[in-house]
């Protein structure tokens, strides 16, 4: 008997249910010690970002940049300083020399996984003159085969609002998608049907 | 402190992916290239490292009933850290690791080794365990890697061997790329695990114990 003794008392070491500790001392105590441990955290990860932000910044900057030089290469990018449409999160004008040669919108459209960030570049006559995707989250070997295609992201390089929206794999204004990654396809089109739509009051103005 | 057993169970009879089955998510999610598991295991080898070393020095200073919140809160930070210098250093694999760096967070292995490790033993033994552990996570994430970038893309190390390109072995109509989606994630870490199950056999066998499970 005492043998199975001993695995009973070792179940009732662990205290017996206790009424909560309301001691003031003991609270003060739990209070300081987490805000001590969550100041230093704070003042470490303070220190980290001032380290890391400018280069993080400019990485971003240097992408940005990079992939507007990859659909529109000009000498400048002037943001447009108006209220930006939905999906539309940057939106710039060309300029060589002085004057504007069209438009650079960072536009984002949901894909099959989910939102795909893309740069559209389009020409004052309203024509894409590049797509390059810039992040994604599509399906290895099924959606890369759109978005990190630029064979299938060039195929876009032309087409135009002018005979109405742009649509996947019907319509006069056609555009072929990869079988399989339709999805990801819609989402490619949607971002440069949007890009067109912003600029579409402004396309032959100047 | 024996670093020989520590190391074993890491790697072999308490491997946190194959024997504990803690944090799946990641393991599953991200073993689709070399590059991609290898920085993952690093992070996280890291991050278990420092957060077990901090919070054994903590022990003491803890109070039981908010150890959880403490623990997290260390643990966090020490990911926050990890993350702004991946995306300011490395940014290519902070990219392509994306919402997976934030979420080592919640990646039961480091919270698993801080309560049932680090918050009971001594800083050096913490220190060893986090390493171990990691090596452990991170041997296993590269051998899920290798074999799904294999089958899944036909590649090995793109992205970071070759220039960037990695090396091509197989031509692009072969690949099965099912492998690379999380079906595939399942049916590689299902298979490591049998294997492993059915290395460790004859060990046991022969020890007559289950002494590797402490």
């Amino acid at each position: 008997m005492s043998e199975k003794k001993a695995p009973g008392a070792r179940a009732a070491k662990p205290a017996p249910k206790q009424p909560v500790q309301l001691d003031p001392q003991y609270i003060t105590r739990l209070t300081v010690t987490l805000l001590a441990i969550c100041v230093v955290v704070a003042l470490l990860l303070g220190v980290t970002n001032a380290i890391t932000k400018p280069l993080i910044d400019e990485a971003k900057a240097e992408k940005a940049r990079a992939a507007m030089m990859a659909v529109f290469p000009a000498d400048e990018y002037v943001p447009v300083e108006r209220e930006l449409p939905k999906g539309i999160s940057a939106w710039y004008t060309v300029r060589h020399g002085s004057t504007s040669v069209g438009w650079v919108l960072e536009t984002t459209a949901a894909g099959s996984q989910g939102p795909i960030t893309m740069m559209v570049g389009v020409d004052i006559n309203g024509e894409v003159t590049g797509v390059s995707v810039i992040s994604h989250s599509e399906t290895s070997n099924i959606g890369t085969k759109v978005v990190d295609s630029q064979t299938v992201l060039d195929r876009l390089i032309g087409m135009s609002h002018a005979d109405g929206e742009i649509t996947l794999n019907a319509g006069t204004n056609r555009f072929d998608g990869v079988s399989g990654a339709t999805y990801s396809s819609k989402g490619v089109v949607a971002g440069v049907n949007a890009a067109l739509d912003a600029v579409a009051p402004d396309v032959g103005k100047w | 402190m024996d670093l020989k057993k520590q190391l074993k169970e890491g790697l072999l009879t308490q491997n946190p992916v194959l024997v504990q089955l803690l944090g799946m998510c990641s393991t599953l999610a991200i073993t689709t290239s070399l590059f991609n598991g290898l920085g993952m295991g690093v992070a996280v080898t890291a991050i278990l490292t420092c957060s077990n070393i901090v919070i054994s020095l903590l022990r003491k200073v803890i109070p039981d009933k908010i150890r959880i919140a403490a623990y997290i809160v260390v643990i966090a930070g020490f990911v926050t850290i990890v993350d702004l210098l991946l995306q300011a250093y490395v940014q290519e694999l902070a990219e392509s690791l994306g919402v997976f760096i934030p979420l080592i967070v919640v990646n039961c292995i480091i919270l698993g080794r801080a309560e049932a490790f680090a918050s009971k033993n001594s800083v050096a033994a913490s220190a060893v365990d986090g390493l171990c552990q990691g090596i452990g996570y991170t041997v296993v994430l590269v051998v899920m890697s290798v074999i799904r970038e294999f089958l899944g893309c036909g590649t090995f190390g793109a992205g970071i061997l070759n220039g960037g390109k990695g090396y091509v072995l197989l031509g692009s109509q072969y690949p099965a790329s099912l492998i690379a989606q999380p079906v595939g994630g399942f049916l590689t870490l299902g298979i490591l695990i049998a294997l492993t199950q059915w290395l460790m056999r004859p060990a046991k066998k022969k020890e007559g114990s289950r002494d590797g499970l402490r």
